[in-house]
């Protein structure tokens, strides 16, 4: 019945695709609409529809969601705001995908193919057939150089122009508006996190980021300002948003300990954390657990640590567009939270129970490997601990364990919670000295209705304690070294002496 | 099952909006102005009861917005005059001639945008200013015979004083409904008209529209909230038909 339903729907859509075939047809010239309709039926109507609207089966996994090119608004353009992109715009979205959402970059299809495709979307929405609906595209000079002074007067310009209302006074995507925004289909949209210059969907050269402001990003809240931020003063806002992130994510998997003398502190301030290696985890979607989070909001966690005799602390912060203590959360659990409930932020570590046995498995253990899970709940400000046997087998931890200390901070977009945990002893040692301890972690969103499974992961990184002395080791190292080479040059020496002497 | 009324749900849009574009198509055959030599007017006064304004609670920049703003939905005089209703012939290819060179603007005034409600000529060039010491934008969506929106252009006025004048938002005709991604609660709406034979009511709730050729017509009487109704009218040259309307 549905199968017969669609067939007579599939018609229509069939004579308004052919329609819009031959008009475009005759714009596009070369391209070959129907090598171009056959790709696209295979390649990208999983997620953008058969005809083009945006919901392909994939599509409500997805956020952002794919466009639907009928809409015939089009986010990363060279053309003024509202208007179509050029057929290099689409070529190039295509060839370099878009940085941290569903669009793989298609660059092996290879520019005929590309070209096919061009031609082919554009079918979908008739604007594209009428030349007076297609304007030049602006013009993007090449940058001037950056300079100390040019990230200075940008910053100025940031917060002339109140860029920070929406994404945060140190660029984190946290502005006041920020959880209020939306899509033009009313679907909530993040902020650009300008620290983390790799995400951004248009791409992160500076180039990139001129055209962004130029142009804007159509069908979400950011405009253009082409016409209220002159080109000298939108270089310089480049430069600044530029200068405030790193090149490149430089994902670890190994989070280096460093020792200290004295009490651990449960203040993320705390010098001690200053001078501890920083390790940044990417975070994906909990997605083979049922309650999954396809589009979790938390795409990254920067993991400090430091340890004496008797424990150890870690620092664990990420970026969230909003700090949520209101409320509560849970670590486990497939059904979503009820929609009037109020979430709070959330974050767990998770290590294996016993030290050197099987690795648990990562969602929460095994029931032959267990783990031991320390969650703070921001709305309580304190960790509890539980212990898990699988997804569905986590319970909290026997009275009379460890006690695990947590306290969290949120300010300016970024929540920074220690957690600070007895490392143990004999059987129940949990973090031994050089060893590559099993570390994962979560991170819950109360904002983006996060909870239970519902939650962005790591996969399994390690944990490794720096030998605390480290420069006196290597320094007994070499002195024992050196010892050993002269006693042995001294060997030498006798033994030749020795044969010297038996000679004469 | 769900899949399928959502199928159909679609192909009866599409039999709506084709009915519409129809209907919106047959006056967009070029309208020619010029000298009215046998015209009358159509005045009239749109009323409404039982209607109350109501308030949208302000979420950002309090301090200088304030707590709430009227959603000026329903501005009601003391008689029931509603202002803000659009009132216009939609068939007519022929009449007055269309200033184009006038000044259209919608400015950004204590968060909200002044004037709610406007009349702009197709092809004319449309201004959006901010007067207000915080950040705005105007969101400008061309409505659509389905009611859904769709982007025409969004302009950043992050500073007081900004001014940015556009062809491009009144390049195409119809409903524009105008949007601060700022400040939810901001709301516009624009006719862009492709005739000179559309007017706004007034704080009582009348209209007046003149030079408008002898013969009958359909009005087009459009409120934000209370929908489109339509009512004909037949003008006789050197007088005023009268046209009062209530919703």
């Amino acid at each position: 019945m549905m199968r017969g339903a669609k067939g007579g729907i599939g018609i229509i859509e069939l004579l308004a695709i052919t329609a819009g075939s031959i008009v475009v047809g005759a714009a596009a010239g070369a391209a070959d609409l129907e090598a171009g309709r056959a790709l696209y039926d295979d390649k990208c109507a999983q997620c953008h529809g058969l005809s083009g609207e945006g919901d392909g089966v994939a599509a409500d996994a997805l956020d952002p969601r794919p466009r639907d090119f009928t809409s015939g608004s089009f986010k990363i353009r060279t053309t003024p705001s509202g208007e179509l992109p050029t057929d290099p715009d689409l070529a190039s979205i295509i060839e370099r995908g878009m940085p941290y959402t569903g669009m793989p970059a298609w660059d092996f299809l290879g520019d005929e193919a590309i070209a096919n495709l061009v031609a082919y979307i554009q079918t979908f929405n008739e604007d594209f057939a009428d030349p007076e609906m297609r304007v030049d595209p602006v013009e993007i000079p090449s940058p001037p150089a950056m300079t100390e002074e040019s990230v200075e007067k940008g910053r100025q310009v940031f917060v002339e122009n109140k860029c920070g209302e929406c994404h945060g006074d140190q660029g984190r995507g946290d502005g006041e508006s920020a959880p209020t925004l939306m899509t033009d289909a009313g679907i909530p949209i993040r902020p650009a996190d300008m620290t983390k210059r790799w995400t951004f969907r248009g791409g992160s050269s500076r180039s990139d980021i001129y055209r962004t402001f130029t142009t804007g990003l159509d069908g979400t809240p950011m405009p253009s300002y082409a016409d209220s931020i002159d080109e000298e003063q939108r270089w310089q806002l480049v430069d600044y948003v530029y200068s405030l992130s790193e090149d490149e994510p430089g994902y670890g998997s190994v989070v280096v300990a460093q020792p200290v003398e004295g009490p651990l502190s449960l203040d993320p301030g705390d010098g001690s954390f200053a001078n501890a290696p920083v390790t940044r985890f990417p975070m994906l979607g909990q997605v083979t657990d049922p309650g999954r989070a396809f589009a979790p909001a938390v795409n990254a966690v920067e993991v400090r640590a430091v340890y004496n005799d008797e424990e150890v602390a870690l620092l664990v912060s990420w970026h969230d567009i909003a700090g949520r203590r209101e409320g509560s959360n849970r670590p486990n659990g497939r059904d979503a939270a009820p929609a009037d409930a109020a979430l709070s932020d959330a974050v767990a570590v998770q290590l294996p129970s016993k030290h050197g046995g099987t690795k648990p498995y990562m969602f929460y253990g095994d029931p032959a490997n267990s783990v031991d899970l320390w969650f703070y709940e921001a709305g309580a400000n304190e960790a509890r601990v539980y212990l898990g046997r699988g997804e569905e087998n986590l319970a909290p931890a026997p009275a009379g364990g460890d006690e695990i200390r947590a306290k969290g901070v949120y300010e300016d977009g970024r929540w920074q919670v220690v957690f600070v945990a007895p490392r143990g002893s004999g059987d129940a040692q949990r973090v031994p000295q050089e060893t590559f301890v099993p570390i994962a972690f979560s991170v819950w969103s109360g904002l983006a209705r996060e909870s239970g499974n519902r939650r962005a992961i790591s996969s399994w990184y390690h944990l490794y304690l720096a030998p605390p002395d480290t420069g006196e080791a290597y320094k007994a190292a070499g002195m024992m070294g050196l010892g050993a080479l002269v006693a042995e040059l001294l060997v030498v020496a006798s033994v030749r002496r020795s044969q010297a002497g038996g000679q004469s | 099952m769900r899949h399928i009324s959502t199928k159909l749900g679609r192909l009866a849009d599409l039999a709506a909006s084709m009915a519409v574009v129809l209907l919106i198509a047959t006056p967009a055959a070029a309208y020619t102005g010029g000298a009215v030599s046998n015209g009358g007017s159509i005045k009239g006064k749109i009323t409404v009861s039982g209607k109350q304004d109501e308030t949208k609670e302000v979420v950002k920049d309090k301090s200088f917005c304030g707590g709430s703003v009227p959603a000026e939905k329903f501005i009601v005089s003391g008689d029931g005059g509603l202002k803000n209703v659009i009132v216009r012939i939609d068939a007519i290819d022929s009449g007055k001639p269309i200033d184009k060179e006038g000044n259209f603007t919608v400015s950004n005034v204590k968060c909200r945008f002044d004037p709610h409600v406007m009349v702009a000529p197709k092809g004319a060039t449309m201004k959006v200013r901010n007067d207000d010491p915080v950040l705005h934008n105007s969101h400008f969506y061309l409505v659509q015979a389905d009611s859904s929106k769709k982007n025409v252009i969004n302009l950043a006025l992050p500073r007081q004083g900004v001014e940015i004048g556009k062809k491009k938002i009144l390049r195409k005709p119809g409903l524009l409904s105008v949007k601060c991604d700022a400040h939810d609660f901001m709301q516009a709406w624009i006719w862009v008209a492709e005739n000179p034979y559309a007017e706004v009511t007034d704080a009582s709730g009348s209209f007046n529209m003149s030079d408008v050729p002898a013969g009958s017509h359909t009005l087009t009487i459009w409120h934000e909230e209370l929908g489109e109704k339509t009512v004909d009218v037949t003008v006789e040259a050197g007088k005023a038909a009268n046209v009062d309307f209530s919703f």
